[in-house]
């Protein structure tokens, strides 16, 4: 091995050493599956390991990498929208995967999550970027590739979005807590199928 | 609940907080040292490097030189190493593609344990393209031109301006991986993708050329990771092996270059799950596949989105397919 495939090496140890965390969360939130999460991880990796001349150094790489990661993930999405036609013909099914979104026990975290899926994907993507993978209004701009002031702008729509929808959500969840609480509340719900049908005979 | 804790919840939620993300980021680390084992392909240059005249000179004469020692030896420069069989291989990709014969079929078979499971044949003629799937039913679809056409259930064919902004974003998809297939960039991808590239030659004067890959983002074969089943043919799509488990998974790859140096078949194959997959890809009727033609016109209804036509022949068909 020369040197400069050693030094080739080097960095790119380092950029995955460094980002492999972040990308994996970026891909397990924009994903449907694990297998897509993986696959997503991969090929940014890889595009990594066979542009590295082209990935910036220092703090640029980042933003960089998500940029990468957000191409691959849409890449992702049209060709399953494409496999999905040829997936209908398919009936060969040897189920390997136990696949689908990992769906939380915790009831603030399964909260923010069904917030979160009611906000636009726009509103999604640059509230996770910022909340989650932690980047600067900067960054995001470099990763969405728009002026950074449109970031900011957009960054502070989403998190206005989503406090009002949260806090709607909460309110609703609260009530109907207090309504499941009250004498009889809950039992009325789940009993009133059987007097319907009583009523029906 | 005041707004500010919100964004102290959606923080919290981070899958990065979650238990067992440490250890799905060390699930990563196998795959740093694959893709660091996956071949760099040389940078293109933009335009060909011009030689200076009198080192074109001294290059003539080397060969010259290499040329009388190998006659007078009985050295055959070509063949042998590594290095050369990919070469050579490029070399029959380069001869086979869409650039350089006119026409050309591309039979791909999709096999588990010698079963085929899915057949897709795809035609070039000059820039036109024909594109048959069979699995349980048959489906086709035509490039005429700046028309293209798509079978329907009911035997006729749907007609869309290819050229116009409505052509559905499905079509647009098979259409960019058919002129990715008959240009010969998947194949060269596959090769690239492929370590220790050998080269045997056949008693009938064809030539193989075997290795392996890893399925890697590279190389590999569409397992839906919904359903669990297989499903895209890999020279339509080169698109990663979706499961984690079958991403180690090593590929065997063997292309088969007639003595006319053009490709004869390409043999992509692999174990998953404990069941044998192969996809062989025939290459067939170089330079003498028909012209692809228009579906007749009695059997052809307008898509939806099409504009640049006018008026929709049949009104419910174009709700069906838009």
């Amino acid at each position: 091995m020369t040197e400069a495939e050693r030094e080739r090496r080097r960095r790119f140890d380092a950029l995955f050493r460094e980002n492999i965390a972040g990308i994996a969360s970026y891909c397990s939130w924009r994903s449907r599956s694990s297998g897509d999460e993986q696959d997503a991880v991969a090929e940014v990796f890889l595009t990594v390991w066979r542009r590295l001349d082209d990935v910036p150094a220092g703090e640029a790489a980042r933003p960089w990498l998500y940029a990468t990661a957000r191409r691959v993930m849409a890449n992702q999405a049209r060709a399953q929208a494409r496999r999905a036609r040829l997936n209908e013909k398919l009936t060969t099914v040897s189920s390997n995967d136990e696949g689908g979104a990992q769906q939380s026990e915790d009831p603030v975290a399964a909260l923010v999550h069904d917030v979160l899926c009611r906000l636009t994907p726009r509103d999604r993507e640059v509230l996770l970027l910022a909340e989650w993978e932690g980047l600067s209004p900067a960054e995001i701009a470099k990763v969405l590739r728009c002026p950074a002031v449109t970031a900011r702008g957009r960054l502070h729509r989403a998190r206005r979005r989503f406090r009002a929808a949260y806090d709607e959500s909460q309110a609703q969840s609260d009530a109907s807590e207090a309504r499941r609480q009250l004498p009889g509340g809950g039992a009325a719900h789940l009993i009133q199928p059987s007097r319907q049908i009583a009523s029906e005979r | 609940m005041p707004s500010s804790e919100s964004l102290e919840d959606l923080r919290r939620a981070n899958p990065r907080n979650q238990p067992g993300f440490a250890e799905l980021v060390d699930e990563y680390e196998p795959l740093k040292a694959q893709i660091v084992a996956t071949p760099i392909a040389a940078p293109r240059r933009s335009k060909p490097r011009r030689l200076p005249r009198r080192r074109l000179i001294g290059v003539s004469m080397a060969v010259a030189a290499l040329t009388v020692a190998a006659m007078l030896g009985g050295v055959f420069l070509s063949g042998g190493s590594t290095d050369s069989a990919y070469a050579a291989a490029k070399k029959a990709v380069a001869v086979t593609s869409a650039n350089a014969v006119n026409s050309g079929t591309i039979v791909t078979r999709l096999s588990r344990d010698g079963a085929t499971v899915a057949t897709e044949t795809t035609s070039w003629n000059g820039s036109d393209i024909s594109l048959k799937n069979v699995f349980d039913t048959a489906s086709e679809l035509r490039l005429v031109g700046q028309d293209s056409y798509e079978l329907r259930s009911d035997g006729r064919w749907t007609h869309y301006d290819a050229s116009a902004l409505g052509l559905p974003a499905f079509l647009k998809e098979m259409l960019a991986s058919a002129r990715v297939d008959v240009a010969g960039t998947t194949v060269r991808n596959i090769i690239d993708a492929t370590s220790g590239l050998e080269q045997t030659e056949n008693a009938d004067g064809s030539t193989t050329y075997s290795g392996t890959a890893n399925a890697d983002a590279s190389i590999g074969v569409v397992i839906d990771t919904t359903t669990g089943s297989v499903l895209a043919l890999v020279t339509r799509a080169i698109r990663p092996i979706a499961n984690a488990k079958d991403r180690s998974t090593v590929v065997s790859v063997q292309l088969t270059v007639g003595s006319d140096g053009l490709i004869s078949s390409l043999r992509v194959s692999f174990q998953s799950d404990g069941k044998s997959w192969a996809q062989t890809s025939d290459y067939s009727q170089l330079g003498s596949t028909p012209a692809i033609t228009a579906p007749a016109a009695g059997t052809v209804v307008e898509g939806k989105l099409v504009k640049a036509h006018a008026p929709v022949a049949d009104p419910s068909a174009a709700t069906k397919t838009g």
